[in-house]
């Protein structure tokens, strides 16, 4: 569902959080729609608790950087893109998790 | 849009008209027209921004930005062929001759790359014109394969 949101350009995203890491906001929406897009479970980090919801994070390499990507689906199935910026720090993954779980069986 | 909930505070998200609202485009932050209605927490103070919204604010934004780009562009020209003659600065900066004329007139649209460029140039135009000139004449490929 997530993704079907975000592809069909049915989504909101935080300005300060997301929008100002971009040249524009339309720039902005089309690289956060095609972010989601190409995701996949290996991306997943861990979930929030907000102050009202839950939200999950994704660590997804855009150019080879890890991005910190926020996101919550509310009720009456609104998608909102909660962050969208570089990881400050890095993020452990489902992707670094399997990894070093295949380290250790070697 | 209908009000919803801030995921991040719980306070109520609802499109709002107001002053001082700041936002990227290409290289400058921006104030948003305050006749655009844009989602926005009344807790917290974050403005969240949907398909419809994003398209208006950028339309606006792109016009505001142009302006700032034209009105640059033209003041850094008026100082620096204060310094040098129009068509050799066109020369220093692979332009086409006569391509300044245009841009002063607002019949071209500068890139901001150019905007940078001549806008550093014109902090100190005598010195940073000098170095320019002294730069491609030190870099011209018959010298450097005489100095190797």
């Amino acid at each position: 569902m997530v993704k079907r949101l975000a592809t069909s350009d049915a989504f909101i995203i935080s300005q300060t959080r997301a929008a100002d890491f971009f040249v524009s906001i339309e720039v902005a929406r089309a690289t956060i729609s095609a972010t989601i897009g190409r995701m996949t479970a290996m991306d997943f980090a861990h979930t929030v608790k907000t102050q009202m919801d839950e939200a999950d994070v994704y660590g997804p390499l855009l150019d080879g950087r890890q991005w910190y990507l926020k996101l919550t689906v509310q009720p009456v199935t609104r998608l909102i893109v909660i962050s969208m910026h570089p990881a400050e720090k890095p993020l452990e993954t489902n992707r670094e998790r399997q990894a070093k779980k295949a380290k250790v069986r070697k | 849009m209908k009000p919803f909930t801030c995921p991040e505070c719980g306070g109520m998200v609802r499109p709002i008209k107001r002053r001082g609202r700041m936002a990227r485009h290409s290289t400058m932050m921006i104030e948003v027209p305050e006749t655009i209605r844009i989602p926005e927490c009344d807790r917290c103070g974050e403005r969240f921004i949907d398909a419809r919204t994003a398209k208006v604010i950028d339309a606006a934004l792109a016009k505001v930005y142009r302006a700032a780009l034209h009105q640059l562009v033209r003041r850094a020209i008026e100082v620096l062929t204060k310094h040098v003659e129009q068509k050799d600065l066109e020369q220093l900066l692979g332009l086409s001759h006569g391509y300044l004329s245009h841009l002063k007139a607002g019949r071209k649209m500068p890139s901001p790359e150019l905007v940078a460029h001549l806008g550093v140039l014109a902090k100190s135009p005598a010195k940073r014109v000098g170095e320019l000139r002294a730069y491609w004449h030190e870099n011209e490929p018959s010298r450097r394969t005489r100095a190797a």
